[in-house]
Parts: structure tokens; C-alpha cells; sequence
């Protein structure tokens, strides 16, 4: 029987990580907290046994050190099967952990399903063009899950135990933290969406978007073009493979053709419309709702009647 | 941040722009002397077999309704119906 560890520096992810583990048949969840004791007297509430390290020299910046108390206390518990969360530094853990341990990994995770013996996992491949089913061979496996592809376990008891590590001198030094100016949405968090692409006319017309996605509850989020050619909106806002992967309730895709690129970030979300002047635009095909009508009269109309 | 040499850095694709080479250049590059290494030349092992295994790599399964909408007051009814606005 596999042993279960997780960790995320995310209370959040952290307990869905829990419930990813025992989604695969993990009876009991071992659950790493570095200097946190807040996360793990939340996780022990989800029924995680929680491993406390409390230790000023492991800065959560520094991946390696991160990488190396968790290998650890892997090594420690016996830990064969291992969860992240697949954010920027949860990917770059997974990588050196797994290079730590000699394991197999696998990150960008969005599904995991046991067979047999066998975790599969599923992730984009080919830019996202084709979901890819795969499984680590290798007896030690670490495991990089999206966010929000689990929900939240239910309560539980678990415990909470003080943890030792030795952590080498970091060979990275934080100079300075500055937070970062400007846009600080996260779209990634929004229940609903309007996203634009370069059906947009102009930039005046983004108010009345603004005003959409303020009715909706949401947020307004852009194709790649949109931000980075146009500077329309900040980059924060962009939704695609090299912006956000976005799951929210509701997206509202207006004047965007629905390329691979665009349409694998916001593909997961549970309700999509697509409004195109064009009756054959790709993105017609990946929505559950579809108006083919000028973007800006929709946004007037829906504006006035919500 | 600063880091101790040797160090490996990772960078974003926008750090900056990539000079790129014109046709001519591509294919004078083809003609400078090459040398081809061994992996046990340069002492590289790659394991023995892959960790990872892929069952299946697949277009994904898009089950979208596909309901094409008249109008935006029907558009809005039928996103009432759902329960994605009005909440």
C-alpha cells in the first residue's frame, strides 16, 4: 500500500491535495507544513496527519530548501507517492524532489484516477491539443496537481507532530520583496468571466465590458493579443497557455475565434458563451451557448436588460 | 535574489526579444564545422527505461451543448435556467 504525503505552501491547495489523495484510495494522508502552523491545524481538521517543520533558514522562496526538508521527511515516513500543487513553485519542487528521491513525476496534473496498482494521471499535451492519460512506473512517484481540481475534504481528526530537518545554506539569497504595481486581479479566482479578444473595436469600448462583468459578478479577462500587442488590459488578465487556466461558472467570450492557444485556458469552465460575428468561428464548437451577433450590440443589450 | 555560482536560471519567454536569424544566416550556420559526442564520450547515463508511461494522448471530449441562441434576451434566459447569473 502506497503512503501518502502532500504538501502545498497553500492552505487552500493543501486540502485539496487531501482530498486528491484519498480520491486514489490513500487510507491515511501525511501532510507536510513548513513554518505554518495555521495550515496545519487547518489540515489536521481534514483528517491530515500534519508534519510541522518550524525552521527559519527554509525560506519558501528558496525551492531547494523547500525541495530538500521534503525529501526528508519523506525518506523518514517512507513516503512513496507524493502530491503537489502544480503552481509556479509546487512545478519546480516536484522536479527537484523527484530528482531527490530518484521518482518519477508528473506535473500540470487535472485528473488522477487509480487503476490497479497504477495512479492515471491526465494533463495537456501538445500545447493542448490533446489531453495525454499517463502513470509513473517507478515505485517513488511525485504527483504535481492543478489547483482547484479537487475540492476541500470534509472534516476529520488528524494530528499534529513537530518535525525536524537539517537544510544546507541556501545558495539563494532574497535581496528584497517589492509587491507588484498595478493589476493585482486574479482571474483564476472569478466565478464568472468576460473575456475579450480582437473582435474589441477599441479601448474606449472597455467600460461597458468592465460594467458586464461587474453585473455578473465577475471579472474581464482578455485573449494574448489583447494585452500584449494592444496593452489593452494588463497581462494579469490573460487567459490561455501562456496566461491563466481558468475554471470559472460562467465565461462570456466575446469577438474571439477560439484558437488551441486561447480555448485550453478557459475550457474547464462549466458554462461557456461564445459571441462572434462569425457563425463558423472555431469557438462556437467548445460552447454551450452561441450568439452570432456584434460583440459591442451584446454588450449593450446585456447591459441594459441584467 | 541572488544566487552562488554555478547556478541554473530559468527564464520567461518575454524577457526579451529574440534576435532572428535571416535564411541566409540559417543556412551559412549549416555549413560551420560540427562535432558529434557520444553520451559515454561525455559521461551522460540515461536511465534505463522511462518513468513515466502514457496510456493514451487524445483530442479532448468536448460535451458542449452547442445551443445556438437567437437572441441576447435569450441568451439570458437560458443563463437564468443554468443558474450562472442572476445568483
Amino acid at each position: 500500500m502506497a503512503t501518502f504525503m502532500i504538501y502545498s505552501s497553500k492552505e487552500k491547495q493543501a486540502l485539496e491535495l487531501i482530498t486528491a489523495a484519498k480520491s486514489v484510495g490513500a487510507a491515511a494522508v501525511k501532510a507536510v507544513c513548513i513554518n505554518d502552523e495555521a495550515q496545519a491545524n487547518a489540515l489536521a481538521a481534514a483528517g491530515a496527519e500534519v508534519l510541522l517543520i518550524n525552521n527559519d533558514a527554509i525560506s519558501l522562496a528558496d525551492v531547494a530548501a523547500v525541495a530538500s526538508a521534503l525529501g526528508q521527511v519523506a525518506a523518514q515516513l517512507g513516503a512513496d507517492t507524493i502530491l503537489l500543487s502544480s503552481d509556479r513553485r509546487g512545478k519546480e519542487a516536484a522536479g527537484r524532489l523527484a530528482a531527490i528521491l530518484d521518482a518519477g513525476c508528473l506535473t500540470d496534473i487535472s485528473a488522477i484516477k487509480a487503476n490497479g496498482d497504477k495512479i492515471e494521471c491526465q494533463r495537456n499535451a501538445l500545447g493542448g491539443a490533446t489531453v495525454a492519460t499517463q502513470y509513473i512506473a517507478s515505485d517513488k512517484k511525485i504527483i504535481a496537481i492543478r489547483p482547484k481540481t479537487f475540492d476541500a475534504p470534509g472534516a476529520g481528526s488528524g494530528s499534529v507532530n513537530a518535525m525536524t530537518v537539517d537544510v544546507k545554506a541556501s545558495a539563494v539569497k532574497l535581496i528584497e520583496t517589492k509587491t507588484r504595481g498595478g493589476d493585482s486581479v486574479d482571474i483564476e479566482a472569478a466565478e464568472a468571466l468576460v473575456v475579450v479578444g480582437q473582435g474589441l473595436n477599441s479601448k474606449d469600448d472597455l467600460p461597458a465590458v468592465e460594467a458586464l462583468a461587474k453585473k455578473l459578478g465577475g471579472e474581464v479577462a482578455c485573449s494574448k493579443p489583447v494585452a500584449t500587442d494592444k496593452k489593452w488590459l494588463s497581462e494579469e488578465r490573460i487567459v490561455g497557455l501562456s496566461g491563466k487556466k481558468c475554471k470559472p461558472e460562467l465565461a462570456i467570450i466575446l469577438g474571439i475565434s477560439g484558437q488551441v492557444q486561447f480555448t485550453v485556458g478557459i475550457r474547464d469552465a462549466k458554462v461557456i458563451v461564445a459571441v462572434n460575428s462569425d457563425e463558423n468561428a472555431t469557438i462556437n464548437g467548445m460552447a454551450d451557448y452561441i450568439l452570432t451577433a456584434d460583440m459591442h450590440d451584446v454588450i449593450k443589450e446585456m447591459n441594459s436588460s441584467l | 535574489m541572488e544566487v552562488t555560482l554555478p547556478a541554473v536560471v530559468t527564464v520567461l519567454s518575454d524577457i526579451n526579444e529574440a534576435r532572428i536569424p535571416s535564411v541566409t544566416q540559417i543556412l551559412k550556420a549549416g555549413k560551420k564545422p560540427k562535432e558529434v559526442l557520444e553520451l559515454d564520450e561525455v559521461g551522460v547515463k540515461i536511465p534505463p527505461a522511462a518513468s513515466v508511461v502514457t496510456v493514451s494522448n487524445l483530442a479532448p471530449e468536448t460535451e458542449r451543448k452547442r445551443i445556438v441562441v437567437k437572441s441576447v434576451a435569450e441568451l439570458i434566459q437560458s443563463l437564468t435556467t443554468e443558474g450562472v447569473i442572476g445568483r
